[in-house]
């Protein structure tokens, strides 16, 4: 769970922003060692960051039985930066402006009992 | 790959979908080039927030105290299903982005590409290293906990 506060959402706008803080979280290296923790041990970490996401076009519905999920989804535009300390290695991402949304998307939705 | 629910009935796999760049315009992205991007994100590995985190904790079955992960899962290495899908590119646009259960409220869903300094603090050497499809989630709304109670919450995914 993360602080509500540190979500800012509004869907008239079609914008969301969600900012995280000196999040401490370990540093598995890569994609399948955190899966499996079969590679080197884990590096303890501190992790800031900023998303925000920016809407356009109408939002899609969705109804999926299967998965016991509806939504009403934005395709949308996201931007990032970051900061990270692992061990003795210190990232900064360059500016949010700079980053790229491959794909995302913001919108309302409920699954299982809600569904 | 094989997408499953905790049933134990398997859930057919949707085709690839077309989803939006930064500018908007759609653009074709298979399955394959998905997860293909993804595994060049945790190549990068300590330099990307893919890097500083652990899917596994929030992909995991038990959940988060109180919380129920989605059922839908997904067999990302053999024998170990993950409580998270991808949409669009796993298993359609019409997937889950929230990896809680029983749940309602507003989601996002991104992945995100760019460039980041690494900086050694002992010895001050910098370069430049690339992060990619770095997947960040958030659900803010409520949830209905094992307890069956309602509670108001947000949950990232880093």
């Amino acid at each position: 769970m993360v602080d509500p506060g540190d979500i800012d959402v509004d869907l008239a706008a079609g914008s969301a922003t969600f900012r995280g803080r000196n999040m401490h979280m370990p540093d598995f290296h890569d994609f399948e060692n955190s899966i499996l923790g079969n590679g080197a041990p884990a590096t303890p970490a501190v992790v800031s960051f900023t998303v925000r996401w920016t809407a356009s076009g109408s939002a899609d519905h969705f109804d999926n039985a299967g998965q016991q999920y509806r939504g009403d989804i934005r395709i949308a535009n996201a931007q990032m930066e970051w900061t990270a300390r692992s061990g003795s290695y210190e990232y900064t991402s360059a500016p949010l402006a700079t980053s790229t949304g491959d794909y995302a998307q913001l919108g309302e939705e409920s699954n299982g009992s809600f569904f | 790959m094989q997408p499953k629910r905790l049933s134990g009935s398997t859930q057919a796999p949707t085709r690839p979908t077309a989803s939006a760049d930064s500018s908007g315009s759609p653009r074709q992205w298979s399955r394959k080039t998905f997860l293909q991007a993804s595994a060049g994100a945790a190549a990068i590995g300590g330099a990307a927030v893919v890097g500083l985190t652990r899917p596994a904790r929030a992909f995991a079955g038990p959940g988060i105290g109180l919380v129920e992960p989605i059922p839908t899962t997904v067999e990302f290495f053999p024998g170990v299903q993950s409580h998270v899908l991808a949409p669009p590119f796993l298993f359609g646009p019409d997937s889950d982005p929230a990896t809680v259960y029983n749940f309602e409220g507003v989601s996002g869903l991104a992945y995100i590409s760019g460039t980041c300094e690494q900086r050694n603090r002992r010895t001050g050497e910098t370069r430049e290293l690339p992060f990619s499809f770095n997947d960040m989630r958030f659900m803010k709304g409520v949830f209905r906990g094992r307890d069956g109670h309602v509670r108001d919450a947000a949950f990232g995914f880093v």
